[in-house]
């Protein structure tokens, strides 16, 4: 599903944030990439979402290279992903509700099916009671799984979170790991960067560990330091 | 679809209230300077035109010619191209001038007998550039005493014209070109606050029409509300201006700008503000738009 093949990116100030990264996601996976602040796990989701394009190597989403995609191939590319942000890129000027929805909007689904899909994914994340009020009335962990609800609004096959747990209070964040593990049991394939140890530890998924843009370990029941 | 783009367009203008009015006067406060300016060019052209107009030549005649001469030089005149309008004044005629003109000053008719101002012509032409052939036409007519045009004078007169116009025009073009700068700017600025939202839409899978239509139609209700707002002022305030304008330019026959004029003038403002409102927004969403 997701295949790296000696993917590198290096900026042009002289920076390697990935150096000849390979691995692979299967369906229905539940990936941690971890690694300390610069590692290049940002990169690498910002690769997956075409922000970027890798300066070498290849990157492939279903089959299709990431990088050579344009136009509609890209639209479809990024429709079929979910992405929960490190800053999670919610609207300040629209609602919980609008803020969900908007990414059910911009794939043209009707009005019918967004009141009644948003309400349940928003009921999901326990969002329920406050899906009129503005990202800033919200707290950390509330804007956070708010992002949750707008990622998976639509139904994605793959979500990928940007360290989901980075702002949050212990508690929030391991409710929100929770969260991606039953979205994982349900089939979505789940790719999280973090590098929240004690989480990682926990949950014996595959850990895919990077050092200075290089993987330095790949383990299917992994932990994050060893 | 559409009805979704709508709806966020008005989202957009009534959620960034303060910064909507802001962008709103803005564009009024431009649109207002310029179109002022406009209508101040037109007004000034058309008392150029009247007083372009008034220049003329006078032909006196010997007294040797007879009306019927000189009723036939006038038709003469009057088929020629560029001649406007052709004034016969008898020998009778301008005694009855003079007398009224000196009404109050009895010492200056007694003893002048009633034939002594010689008969003429006074001829317009459509620009000042006909004048000096009207003159040549006369001076080489055997039944003409004298030619009154004073060249000189003409010549100066019709470049001040030309200056004044051509200044005028520049300003115009200049305070056009000003607003729309500052329109395309002002719009631009309110876009750049929602850069994030752009960004975010583009990830989301947006196409690029759905990203851009909402800030379009956003900015052209800006440039259509600051145009309404200004042209409007404008409109109320040319009927409270102009009777200055007139008791100023008294000899001037200045039309009152007609309904049609006003609403005119509204509608254009209206079609500028929504062209210069959305092209402003089309610009700023695309720079956004490379994710």
């Amino acid at each position: 599903m997701i295949s790296f093949q000696e993917v590198s990116k290096h900026y042009p100030d002289g920076t390697a944030a990935l150096d000849k990264v390979s691995f692979e996601v299967s369906p229905g996976e539940f990936v941690f990439v971890v690694g300390p602040s610069g590692a290049g796990k940002t990169t690498l989701v910002r690769l997956l979402t075409r922000e970027e394009i890798p300066t070498e190597g290849e990157l492939q989403v279903g089959g299709r290279s990431v990088a050579e995609l344009g136009g509609r191939e890209l639209l479809q590319h990024r429709r079929e992903l979910g992405v929960v942000h490190q800053d999670y890129k919610l609207l300040p000027e629209k609602t919980a509700f609008e803020n969900a929805a908007l990414a059910l909007e911009v794939l043209g689904r009707p009005d019918s099916e967004i009141q009644e899909i948003v309400p349940h994914v928003l009921a999901l994340v326990g969002l329920e009671e406050r899906m009129h009020h503005f990202p800033y009335q919200l707290s950390g962990g509330e804007r956070q799984r708010l992002a949750f609800a707008r990622a998976l609004a639509p139904e994605p096959k793959i979500l990928i979170a940007d360290e989901p747990t980075g702002n949050i209070d212990p508690e929030s964040a391991w409710s929100a790991i929770k969260l991606l593990e039953k979205i994982n049991e349900m089939g979505t394939t789940v790719l999280v960067a973090t590098h929240a140890a004690e989480i990682v530890d926990r949950l014996g998924k595959r850990v895919v560990g990077l050092e200075k843009g290089k993987v330095i370990k790949d383990q299917k029941k992994g932990k994050y330091a060893s | 679809m559409l009805r979704r783009i709508i709806r966020n367009a008005i989202l957009g203008i009534t959620r960034h209230g303060g910064l909507s009015l802001t962008t709103v006067l803005v564009i009024t406060l431009t649109f207002g300077a310029t179109s002022g300016l406009a209508l101040f060019a037109f007004g000034a052209g058309k008392i150029l035109d009247y007083y372009e107009s008034r220049a003329l030549v006078i032909a006196f005649f010997k007294d040797s010619a007879t009306e019927e001469q000189i009723l036939d030089l006038r038709d003469e005149l009057l088929q020629r191209a560029g001649v406007k309008e052709v004034a016969y004044t008898s020998k009778d005629e301008a005694f009855a001038l003079y007398s009224e003109q000196f009404k109050d000053k009895p010492e200056l008719l007694e003893g002048i007998p009633t034939n002594v101002l010689p008969a003429s012509l006074d001829v317009r032409t459509d620009s000042l550039d006909d004048l000096p052939g009207v003159a040549e036409f006369f001076k080489g007519n055997e039944l003409v005493e004298e030619v009154a045009f004073y060249q000189d004078v003409v010549e100066r007169f019709k470049n001040l014209v030309n200056i004044t116009r051509m200044a005028l025009l520049a300003l115009v073009l200049l305070f056009a070109g000003i607003s729309t700068v500052v329109v395309l700017t002002t719009v631009g600025l309110i876009i750049h606050s929602m850069e994030e939202e752009i960004e975010i839409m583009a990830l989301l899978g947006a196409t690029k029409t759905y990203v851009r239509l909402p800030f379009i139609i956003q900015g052209a209700i800006y440039g259509f509300l600051a145009a309404v707002i200004s042209g409007g002022i404008l409109t109320l305030a040319i009927p409270a201006v102009f009777p200055y304008i007139r008791s100023f330019f008294a000899n001037v026959p200045l039309p009152d700008p007609s309904v049609v004029f006003q609403l005119g003038l509204v509608g254009l403002e209206a079609l500028a503000g929504i062209f210069i409102g959305s092209l402003g927004s089309w610009l700023a969403v695309n720079r956004y738009l490379k994710v």
